[in-house]
């Protein structure tokens, strides 16, 4: 009974807001051929002929090789890597995701991912390494009462379900409310979440691999104390994706 | 339209509607193709289902088709599955409809025009006019002598007001209150005595309400089925009597306070007239307005500014969303603050089309942002048009329901296009785009159902929307304000005047302007299905417009220019289109009592015997010439008549001709010998004088040869001697009643079919006629009984001379028993068909000098 229920709210709610037809980074008109149109996915992997992901933290240059951050402080995760640059209609989507609410996104944001995680197994020239869980960064619980969802929670729900993996997104809490990342410089976004996140007691993560998942890299301090969390748990490594990320310097 | 399955169920549905009104399918076949349709879906369905799951649960890859879910009709090969489901649709909105056509039956069709009493409440805020207020009660109970008989039923009941009376006087028990905050001074600010939830006995008699007579009228009597009433009553106050109060729900009853609040605070603060712009503006009750503005507002295509829509419900929404701001509300707090605004506000207006419209797609808004979907505009209107055909499926043929979603369809259908076209222009293009995009849409049906093309409209709306947008937000301010604070709202009603007043002078002056309105025709229907299919076809056209190229090899301006030229070609074609060619058309109007015929020939020509009017001494002034006569010819695209007639000066006959020749020219109007009548011409041939209407007096042997193939001859009355009029016609002076005995009689004839309008002849004019004329002048196919039916047209020679096919009589309730039974049964001995107006409604004969072919209005035969 209840899944007939949820069969018809899932049914009214697709023909009230039906996504065929129609590219989730423009919104303009589809052809039958996929959900996000010729013209954004030109834009999407237009970065590719110009730049090239930060071999650790994914940010991206002029040309191969580490940024001038990475090559001065390693970040405590192995490598990230995204989507494409957070500009354009990607830079839009992802605002709609997240300020306007429209969570429906993190489905195509969610492919995206996966994506971007394929490319990330053919740079490496290796099979991806077998993660054991996927993590998204969490949100204090009160901004996430606020907003009323995880925007990180949600993709990863969406890149577990993809690559079949086990979801976590219980591992890592908020210990203290922290300012938006946004607008601060390097210094403060480091300083700001020094400490501010830990594994929830009790977990331990001895030789397991984890996934962490967001929506954007900026300066990577987000990631890197979130990372700096799960090995103080005990993980053996962990990478990061997320869907768009910044340009860095070399 | 794989894309927006909502959009085609809607469609489809509608069409299921219209078909079932149209057509006369059983049920019983209905539902079984809903049930065939039905059965395959839902096996269908049990196979969706496998596929797909709840979100994140599909896994294909997002190049894929549909990342997201699987759309509804996946689960059968090729084209057969939508193709099901709109059979679906299309057959369960048949079934509606019939089944709602089924419904639509009053119980108390048995206790029509019978004295009664009825008991019941008032379900809908009272509409006050000038000289009534009219109630929605919802009867419960009929009492008639010792009978007690439970109905329930809603009854369109009207309560005069005693002239010259402030009606604040005129209830039984409820003066002191309804008087509460207006001391404005006019009787309107004083606010109906009964009101929402009020129990009521009312004595008096039901009776059907007005349903139209003539081809094109408004229609009454359906306008009030779509809304579940189907009888009314007029009384005067003195047969109501209040029992009690027990409102059927709290939130009505607070909704109505709050009207009755926000009313009493504009009407006491404002002259009637911008307080009845600003009643419609906000709450859509538009039977405040004054008859100038209607006319300058519909003229200029800003009249949907009193249909509450999209403006006042984006406002309403506006502020909830503020509000949930302030409140620091999550999503669905949102959510349920805004549904619960969006209705109290659809509730206000009394959920006119065009606001449950703007309501429900407001509610789908709310709910994409709550669930986190994109809303999708073209599925909310599909999704609005669903909820009001499921309420109520034939507000569908409703102009109120059409008008709301083709506006609103050009604003989201065709906007784009328009932007895209107008690019050159800087990015505030977009406020024009939205008017011009909604003006195109509706043009059409403003063309049926104003019978006008208004040129000025898009300059108007310009004009207006930035002043309503304010006066509505000031509006919503002052319905809140009205509850909270009401000194505040008294100010705010006074901004919204002050703007109201500058806004209604200036576009007086912007009306006045002249050729700023067209007058058409009314188009036929297949010219509206055939500009809709143009319109939705020009985006998909542009969208593949390098297929096209060939044949757009055109710039830019160009192709501006064709689309401009296209509405206008359209409109010239309907101008310039003629009659039937070859066809003569006799239209026997209904003018309740009194005579009209309309005459168009074969070539065009317009003429006019006669328009109605009100009998001298009635206490209505309804001006049956403006009122009925004028908009029909108006309807049948009449630019100037070429010929009017007056048989003679009485009231019933006359009286209407002064409406029409106030509002279309006339190159010639025809009248027997004044002289004959007395003091009875001279008011109306002072007026030709001033109009500068040229006139001419006929007699008999006058002949009109409108056409090579069409004669109009005068047959009566004789040409006066020049000595002594008087006793020149001696015998037809002293007749009974000289006047109609002198009207004039004429004969129209084309080919072996002729007409024979006889005015309003009496027995002596008969038989002076019949000595006058050879049988063979009299002969006629189509003959029009005298006198509407009067027992004293009643000379049996003269008829046997007349010997027609059918007989038409022009008749209305009256109280001289007209059409007298002998006169009727004379026609049925003979086995001539009699065709009554007021029974069958307006009569149109066609024939082309042949055949006849007779279209009474009201086919009750």
């Amino acid at each position: 009974m209840m899944h007939l229920w949820r069969e018809l709210c899932w049914g009214l709610r697709e023909l009230l807001y039906p996504h065929e037809g129609r590219c989730p980074l423009c919104l303009g008109r589809v052809a039958s051929d996929g959900p996000i149109c010729p013209a954004c996915k030109t834009q999407l992997f237009a970065w590719q002929y110009r730049y090239a992901p930060c071999t650790v933290c994914g940010r991206l240059l002029p040309r191969p090789g580490l940024c001038r951050d990475c090559r001065r402080e390693r970040p405590p995760f192995l490598w990230a890597r995204a989507a494409g640059p957070y500009e354009g209609a990607l830079r839009r989507a992802i605002h709609r995701f997240k300020y306007a609410g429209r969570r429906y996104l993190a489905r195509p944001l969610g492919h995206l991912l996966n994506a971007a995680l394929e490319d990330a197994a053919t740079v490496f020239h290796t099979e991806l390494p077998p993660f054991d869980f996927i993590v998204p960064v969490p949100l204090h619980p009160r901004r996430q009462k606020q907003r009323s969802f995880n925007q990180a929670a949600l993709l990863a729900a969406e890149l577990a379900a993809l690559r079949g993996l086990s979801l976590a997104d219980s591992m890592v809490i908020r210990t203290r409310q922290t300012l938006p990342q946004v607008g601060l410089r390097r210094p403060e976004r480091l300083a700001n979440l020094t400490g501010a996140f830990a594994a929830v007691p009790g977990v331990t993560l001895e030789n397991r691999r984890v996934l962490l998942v967001d929506d954007i890299l900026t300066t990577g301090a987000t990631l890197s104390a979130c990372s700096e969390a799960l090995l103080a748990a005990g993980a053996s490594a962990v990478c990061a994706v997320t869907v768009a990320t910044a340009f860095g310097r070399f | 339209m794989r894309t927006r399955p909502l959009v085609v169920i809607a469609m489809v549905f509608a069409a299921g509607i219209a078909a079932a009104y149209y057509s006369s399918w059983p049920l019983s076949l209905i539902g079984l193709a809903v049930a065939l349709a039905g059965v395959v879906l839902v096996l269908g369905l049990a196979f969706w289902s496998d596929g797909r799951g709840g979100p994140g649960g599909k896994t294909n890859s997002g190049e894929g088709n549909g990342g997201g879910g699987a759309t509804g009709w996946s689960f059968l090969p090729g084209p057969l599955a939508p193709l099901l489901l709109a059979a679906l649709f299309f057959f369960l909105g048949a079934a509606w409809g019939r089944l709602d056509l089924a419904q639509k039956r009053s119980s108390l069709l048995d206790d029509l025009d019978t004295y009664l009493d009825l008991i019941g409440r008032v379900t809908e805020e009272p509409r006050v006019y000038k000289n009534r207020t009219v109630y929605v009660l919802e009867a419960w109970e009929v009492r008639q002598g010792d009978r007690r008989e439970a109905v329930r039923e809603k009854v369109e009941v009207s309560v005069y007001r005693p002239r010259g009376e402030a009606h604040g006087a005129d209830g039984s028990g409820r003066a002191e209150n309804g008087t509460s905050v207006g001391t404005g001074g006019n009787s309107a600010a004083t606010g109906p005595p009964y009101r929402y939830g009020d129990v009521l006995e009312i004595h008096g008699q039901l009776e059907l309400p007005p349903t139209a007579r003539n081809p094109g009228e408004f229609d009454y009597r359906t306008y009030l089925a779509r809304r579940g009433v189907f009888t009314r009553m007029g009384v005067e106050p003195e047969n109501v009597r209040l029992l009690g109060h027990r409102p059927a729900s709290p939130f009505m009853e607070l909704v109505c306070t709050a009207k009755a609040r926000a009313l009493a605070a504009i009407e006491g603060t404002l002259p009637p007239r911008e307080a009845g712009i600003l009643a419609a503006i906000l709450f859509g009750d538009q039977e405040r307005l004054e008859e100038e503005d209607v006319e300058v507002y519909r003229s200029l295509g800003v009249y949907h500014v009193f249909a509450v829509s999209g403006q006042q419900v984006g406002f309403v929404l506006l502020l909830a969303l503020a509000l949930a701001r302030v409140f620091c509300l999550g999503a669905w707090g949102r959510f349920f603050l805004g549904a619960f605004l969006v209705l109290f506000y659809m509730s206000l207006t009394a959920f006119a089309p065009s606001v449950t419209r703007a309501g429900v797609m407001a509610l789908v808004g709310l709910g994409a942002a709550a669930v986190g979907e994109e809303n999708d505009s073209l599925s909310a209107l599909a999704a609005a048009a669903l909820a009001i055909l499921f309420w109520r499926p034939y507000e569908l043929l409703g102009p109120g329901f059409q008008l709301s979603f083709l506006a609103t369809w050009g604003m989201i259908y065709l906007q784009p296009l328009l932007d895209d076209l107008l690019g050159f222009l800087p990015p505030w293009r977009r406020y024009l785009t939205a008017t011009l995009a909604a003006q195109v849409a509706v043009l059409w049906h403003t063309a049926l159902y104003f019978n006008i093309v208004s040129l000025g409209a898009l300059l108007a709306n310009l004009l207006v929307l930035p002043v309503i947008g304010a006066v509505t937000v000031l509006g919503l301010l002052l319905l809140f304000a009205s509850l909270l604070l009401p000194a505040l709202a008294s100010s705010l009603a006074l901004a919204c005047g002050g703007l109201l007043y500058g806004l209604s002078e200036s576009l007086a002056v912007l009306a006045g302007t002249p050729g700023v309105v067209l007058a058409v025709a009314s188009p036929p229907w297949w010219s509206g299905l055939g500009y809709l299919g143009l319109l939705a076809a020009l985006p998909e056209l542009r969208l593949r417009r390098a297929a096209l190229r060939p044949l757009f090899a055109a710039k830019r301006p160009a192709l501006i220019f064709v689309l401009g030229l296209l509405p206008c070609l359209v409109l010239t074609a309907w101008r310039l289109a003629p009659g039937r060619p070859g066809i003569l058309e006799v239209v026997f109007l209904d003018v309740g009592q009194g005579d009209a015929t309309y005459v168009r020939t074969p070539a065009g020509t317009n003429l006019l015997i006669d328009a109605g009017g009100t009998p001298a001494g009635r206490k209505h002034t309804f001006d049956v010439g403006e009122k009925v006569v004028l908009p029909y010819l108006v309807r049948r695209g009449v630019k100037r008549l070429d010929l009017v007639v007056s048989t003679h000066p009485d009231a019933d006959h006359l009286q209407g001709l002064f409406g029409v020749l106030r509002h279309l020219p006339a190159s010639l109007v025809v009248l027997p010998p004044p002289s004959l009548f007395g003091q009875g011409y001279t008011e109306f041939l002072t007026f030709l004088c001033e109009r500068g209407i040229p006139y001419r007096e006929v007699t008999r042997g006058s002949l009109l040869q409108l056409e090579p193939e069409l004669r109009l001859t005068v047959l009566h009355p004789p040409e006066p001697a020049p000595k002594d009029e008087a006793a020149g016609n001696g015998a037809l002076s002293g007749s009974r009643r000289p006047d109609n005995n002198l009207s004039l009689v004429l004969k129209l004839e084309r080919g072996e079919i002729s007409f024979l309008f006889t005015g309003d002849l009496e027995a002596a004019g008969m038989t002076e006629l019949l000595g006058a004329c050879t049988p063979h002048d009299l002969k006629s196919t189509v003959f029009k009984v005298p006198h509407h039916g009067s027992p004293h047209g009643l000379e049996e020679p003269f008829l046997a001379a007349a010997a027609p096919r059918l007989a038409v009589i022009q008749v209305g309730r009256n109280e001289f028993g007209h059409p007298s039974p002998s006169v009727l049964r004379y026609w049925q001995e003979r086995n001539i068909p009699v065709y009554r107006t007021d029974r069958d409604g307006a009569v149109t004969i066609l024939t082309d000098g042949k055949k006849l072919i007779i279209r009474p209005f009201l086919s009750t035969l």
